[in-house]
């Protein structure tokens, strides 16, 4: 009689619930898709659908898609799941951190390609941006993305005090970050703005995927911080998780 | 496990939250195949003494060991034999109830069927709505349902009729009365003392952070002598006739309830019946509704709890 040791079986099974419950309910996966698609059509629009612009700018989008799917969802559907006491059910179950914080993750993963997926095809038939040349580059690039916003996506969530602060933790971390990161406007180069980005993982996960797309260029350096970020971000993870509500 | 192992144990336990002394000293045991009912006033740390034994909470001092393990180091196969239905917990909403029951039920080695813990809990009607569309009563039924789910040897119900109209409590008592001929052990905390009544073999009463008294429900009723002789108090009596009464309440020791109808508290019912009947058959009175009433369980818990409470203020 083996419990606890069965990870993924179990874990296979926590995916496919939460895949159901994530297409099921409207507003996620609804808000998940539209800010990436509505950024990339809006700003192919005000920079004249330029192919040299949304050849990098496409990756860009990409890569916040990449970060709203993983992230963002995870920072809210975690904080949502702890404080209405649904952790506080499985904890009364044999089910184990990993297989349901794993069920869970899978399932934003497979959120984050699809997503990846259709902003890809839509730059490429519309605005007529290659995609790569080496998909071992790309691929490298949007996976150690993927598992750094994951691991950042459970730790905010761990310290996000309740489901109504959920959103606003999440938003509020990632867009200031987004923003000084070149996710949507040009900072100049050589600014304190600059140099403050590059402390952060969103800059260099952007980089990362436009060094992908197109030429297909492996970029270590980035990969290397998002690397130290992801390794930090399990760490504190799993040392903060919470199954109870913080009220009980 | 063996017939007449305990199932549960617990002496000495202590817990503080700050500067408040939530449980101070409870120490008691359940038997494997027993129902115990865990009773008590709101705040009287009944709820925190049973959160430690299911392994929620961390004890300050005193031993707890729950199906031969300490449930503070307890691990995913000792929560596999326990099923545990808890005040308000979040559910999977977006989710059907037979889809929820079939995940939790991947969680155990040995599950019961999914549809026959539908049936069980009278769910089989609902198994295709989302969780979400379930009214009060359908989500408790279904908190009970994933409690059973793992077969468990061991449940914990924490109020579980709470929001049940009358005929669901009855239904559900006979589901816990089902999974005691099975043999599971059941500890179940409520405030309905008729629920503990029907159900419970013993009751453990926890007042003030300290086990105020444990015992069988006869038992406890036993503990009070007291009873009380009601009737209906005759009109139009003599001067004479009334303070003959009143004598006779005097010497009886007894105490009078309210004007229309005569209440006789006593610890000798029968004597006192006795020469209330000698007398009204002398002055050729019929005395209506006459009868004897025990104290109810109910009365004998909140004489307990307001003695606790008189005692608690003094201090």
């Amino acid at each position: 009689m083996k419990v606890t040791g069965v990870h993924a079986p179990v874990m296979m099974h926590q995916f496919v619930a939460e895949q159901k419950m994530f297409w099921r309910e409207p507003t996620g996966a609804v808000f998940t898709f539209a800010f990436p698609l509505f950024f990339l059509t809006i700003f192919a629009e005000l920079f004249n659908r330029d192919r040299a612009v949304m050849q990098k700018f496409t990756p860009t989008m990409i890569a916040f898609g990449i970060i709203t799917a993983c992230f963002t969802n995870l920072v809210i559907l975690i904080t949502i799941r702890r404080e209405t006491g649904v952790f506080k059910r499985k904890r009364t179950t044999p089910l184990s951190m990993q297989a349901l914080l794993g069920g869970l993750v899978a399932s934003v993963v497979l959120v984050a390609i699809v997503l990846c997926m259709v902003l890809t095809l839509i730059g490429a038939v519309f605005y007529h941006v290659r995609p790569t040349q080496s998909p071992l580059a790309l691929l490298m690039a949007l996976t150690l993305g993927a598992a750094c916003f994951c691991a950042l996506g459970v730790m905010v969530a761990n310290v996000t005090p309740s489901v109504e602060a959920a959103p606003a933790v999440a938003q509020g971390v990632l867009y200031p970050i987004a923003f000084i990161s070149d996710s949507f406007i040009k900072t100049p180069s050589q600014s304190v703005i600059r140099r403050v980005a590059s402390i952060f993982p969103v800059r260099h996960f952007n980089d990362a995927v436009i060094a992908a797309f197109g030429h297909g260029q492996f970029a270590w350096r980035h990969y290397a911080v998002l690397m130290v970020w992801t390794v930090g971000g399990v760490a504190l993870a799993a040392r903060k998780f919470r199954w109870m509500p913080r009220l009980s | 496990m063996q017939l007449g192992s305990l199932a549960i144990e617990v002496s000495g336990l202590a817990k503080s939250y700050g500067s408040v002394q939530a449980v101070k000293d409870v120490s008691f045991t359940v038997s494997a195949g027993e129902c115990v009912a865990i009773l008590g006033p709101n705040g009287a740390g009944k709820s925190t003494t049973v959160e430690i034994i299911e392994g929620f909470r961390t004890r300050d001092s005193g031993e707890v060991r729950v199906l031969g393990q300490d449930p503070a180091l307890a691990d995913g196969h000792w929560r596999a034999r326990l099923g545990i239905v808890l005040q308000e917990c979040g559910f999977e909403g977006f989710l059907k109830v037979r889809e929820v029951l079939q995940l939790h039920a991947r969680y155990y080695p040995a599950p019961r069927a999914v549809d026959e813990v539908l049936a069980l809990c009278q769910l089989s009607e609902k198994a295709d709505a989302r969780v979400l569309r379930l009214s009060g009563g359908q989500r408790r039924k279904l908190d009970v349902a994933l409690a059973l789910i793992g077969d468990p040897e061991l449940i914990f119900l924490d109020e579980p009729t709470t929001g049940f109209d009358p005929i669901a409590r009855q239904a559900f008592w006979s589901v816990i009365n089902d999974l005691r001929a099975l043999g599971k052990t059941v500890v179940l905390t409520t405030h309905f003392l008729d629920e503990a009544e029907a159900l419970a073999d013993r009751l453990v009463l926890i007042i003030d952070g300290c086990v105020a008294a444990t015992g069988t429900v006869h038992e406890i009723r036993s503990r009070s002598q007291g009873a009380t002789v009601k009737f209906e108090f005759p009109r139009g009596l003599s001067v004479d006739a009334h303070n003959e009464f009143i004598t006779l309440c005097t010497s009886l020791r007894a105490s009078m309830m309210n004007p229309q109808e005569a209440g006789l508290r006593t610890n000798q019912p029968t004597l006192a019946l006795a020469h209330l009947t000698a007398w009204a058959a002398k002055r050729k009175m019929e005395l209506s509704n006459l009868r004897v009433e025990r104290p109810t369980l109910e009365d004998i818990y909140t004489a307990m709890v307001r003695e606790a409470s008189t005692q608690g203020s003094r201090i």
